[in-house]
């Protein structure tokens, strides 16, 4: 206990840093300045916060608008484009938390989690914005695409014989064969 | 105008929200068909009654074309366009559904209005930022403002009462008047005085600051004159100087030229003893320094023995004050003769070209000019009279062709003074050559020098002596 008071006493000879403050004003002067830097803080760090709300919005907004341009634009050819955009953009806001995941180089360790749930929610939220974007399309695409068959599986259908005709049509040929194989086999016998 | 900043933000953050999530969107944003298959009956007129063929027509389109189906204009061409056995069309009722017509255009604006919502906030809070830095000076200041006024209040508020109470006293009956006036009237006293003796402080500093600045003058000017001298400028050059006299110094090297009637001095310097003699003031000083001067310039190593110096004032020569040290020297000199003699048998030089063998050597490994002032007071402070007499007598052989040279100053008369043991030998001290300072009385009655000196190269008892003239060497001891 004592070691440590020492110590301090000595680097605070060494040292020619001030440790004593150098004002005019009293400690109650000081504590009501503090205090007002303290409020004044807390309206910057909001200020801070919506910021970064509003860039992560402008990247949603961006990744959706731009999804659905090219959707509209391009049809069936955009779908690929879009993908992948809205992904580049995701990986443009993640690039922090990706980058500590490969390559586990960040200072800190210590943050490592909250950027993996950070991570995670924002996977969560580019599914969404893929499904609100391109879902109804998707959807509309593969039913076209049954719809179709079905059509075509209709005309075809209809094309054909009616399949009670066509097995009437198996038994006659069937027994004819029988008769004519019979006739052949009763002829080679005589 | 005032912008709002945050304002601007919500107004660019709806623009993008509604044109991309209203404006953007539409009821039918893909273009469909639809299609219904309708196949016609074969079982026609005439060869079935028309009957029977509108029978088996309604019983196919029952079973058909009551059905629609939508789906996307882009599949339906991809894929009749990819099966190997499309559907014919011949059979099929197409019905076109457009797109409703939307302004995509829309999606790109929303990009770039929350592009916008995000540079003003980012504005909002920078702007945020210095105001609150000067708030929060001016939230101190306030406080400074506030201090100051209390603190005077205060101050006040005790004058006043300090005065009611005096009143209350004087009116109860504890102190008279008198006393009161008294004491404010010592008061002012102590005031008066504490201000007067305040001002003569001010003028005792200024004084000071004054007496100062003049000492710092004069000497730069004796600095300047002096450095002048030693470097060979004009005296013209020289700011404040007397207009003494300077001559001859017309060479801007460091090494001192002199005129064809100082010439006589080189002769001088040649020899390995020579004496200066005469009275105080008569200039013996003056062409000593010069001898130094003139020796140093040749290369050579001064050693000056004068017990009565101080060391300090001399700078480029080895000045030897102290008793011990005079001793040592001069007891080692006839050794260190003995030694070069030795130096020279041993590197096989003829004694008649050791002086070149040394003359890039320095200090006491080079040539070495000894000036021995005030020299009949050694005994007095003292040094050694056998060393001192041995000294003397090495001195007057030819020491020169070993690289040094003596220089004695003497006051006139007999030179038995100078050692008590020199003996016989001091006769050939009084022949050895020697410049007579010659003295005049100055306009105040002082010895001063007369410019003149005789040359005297057969000693005291020359009879044929020559008048020669003396060079005003500056009054420096800086070699």
């Amino acid at each position: 206990m004592l070691e440590g008071f020492e110590e301090i006493e000595a680097v605070k000879e060494n040292s020619n840093y001030p440790a004593d403050v150098d004002t005019s004003f009293t400690p109650d002067e000081q504590e009501s300045i503090i205090a007002y830097k303290r409020k004044l803080n807390r309206k910057l760090d909001k200020n801070q916060s919506v910021l970064k709300g509003l860039e992560i919005s402008f990247w949603g907004i961006t990744s959706y608008s731009l999804a659905r341009f090219l959707i509209l634009t391009s049809g069936t050819g955009g779908i690929p484009l879009a993908v992948s955009s809205i992904l580049i953009i995701n990986q443009i806001t993640n690039r922090e938390a990706i980058e500590d995941l490969i390559n586990c180089r960040s200072e800190d360790k210590s943050d490592l989690m909250g950027r993996i749930i950070k991570f995670g929610f924002s996977t969560v939220v580019t599914a969404f914005l893929m499904w609100g974007a391109l879902g109804e399309f998707l959807s509309i695409v593969n039913s076209s695409k049954d719809t179709y068959n079905q059509l075509q599986t209709a005309t075809r259908e209809f094309n054909q014989l009616p399949s009670n005709h066509q097995n009437a049509i198996y038994i006659a040929l069937g027994l004819l064969g029988i008769g004519g194989f019979y006739v052949l086999i009763d002829s080679r016998r005589r | 105008m005032k912008i709002s900043h945050a304002g601007l933000s919500v107004i660019s953050l709806i623009t993008a929200l509604s044109s991309s999530m209203l404006l953007g969107q539409s009821k039918y944003p893909y273009d469909l068909i639809a299609i219904r298959f309708c196949p016609q009956t074969a079982n026609n007129p005439p060869r079935y009654n028309p009957e029977f063929s509108q029978q088996s027509q309604r019983k196919l389109d029952k079973k058909y074309c009551r059905y629609e189906h939508k789906l996307l204009f882009e599949i339906w061409e991809q894929q009749q366009f990819s099966s190997s056995a499309p559907i014919p069309e011949s059979s099929l009722i197409i019905r076109q559904i457009p797109a409703t017509k939307t302004l995509s255009v829309w999606f790109l604006v929303a990009p770039v209005a929350a592009g916008l919502a995000y540079l003003f906030w980012a504005k909002k809070t920078e702007v945020d930022e210095t105001l609150a830095h000067y708030e929060l000076e001016g939230y101190k200041t306030q406080i400074k403002l506030i201090g100051a006024n209390a603190r005077n209040e205060r101050n006040f508020k005790a004058q006043t009462i300090n005065t009611n109470w005096d009143k209350q006293l004087q009116l109860a009956g504890f102190i008279s008047v008198e006393a009161i006036q008294d004491r404010l009237r010592r008061q002012q006293e102590i005031q008066d005085k504490t201000h007067a003796s305040t001002l003569k402080q001010f003028d005792n500093a200024d004084s000071e600051m004054d007496k100062k600045i003049a000492e710092n003058f004069r000497d730069k000017h004796k600095a300047d004159f002096e450095s002048h001298n030693i470097l060979g400028l004009p005296s013209n050059e020289v700011k404040g100087s007397n207009n003494i006299d300077t001559q001859n110094n017309n060479s801007n090297s460091t090494n001192l030229e002199l005129d064809e009637k100082y010439h006589w001095l080189y002769k001088l310097l040649k020899l390995p003893f020579r004496v200066l003699s005469g009275e105080q003031g008569s200039g013996k000083s003056t062409l000593e320094r010069l001898m130094i001067r003139l020796l140093k310039d040749d290369g050579y190593h001064i050693i000056i023995i004068n017990p009565e110096t101080n060391p300090t004032v001399w700078s480029g020569v080895q000045v030897l004050a102290d008793v011990t040290a005079i001793n040592e020297f001069i007891g080692n000199f006839p050794e260190m003769i003995r030694e070069r003699q030795q130096q020279a048998r041993n590197l096989k030089i003829d004694e008649d070209d050791y002086l070149d063998y040394i003359k890039d050597k320095s200090g006491l490994e080079g040539k070495v000019a000894i000036y021995l002032m005030e020299s009949n007071t050694y005994e007095v402070h003292g040094v050694e009279p056998d060393l001192w007499a041995n000294f003397l007598k090495q001195s007057l052989t030819n020491i020169r062709k070993w690289g040094f040279t003596v220089c004695l100053t003497a006051h006139s008369g007999n030179q038995t003074s100078i050692s008590s043991k020199l003996a016989g030998f001091s006769k050939n001290i009084d022949a050895a050559p020697r410049v007579d300072c010659i003295a005049k009385t100055g306009s105040d009655g002082e010895a001063v020098s007369s410019g003149k000196a005789w040359l005297k190269m057969k000693g005291v008892n020359d009879k044929e002596p020559v008048e020669v003239e003396l060079y005003n060497y500056p009054k420096s001891k800086k070699f």
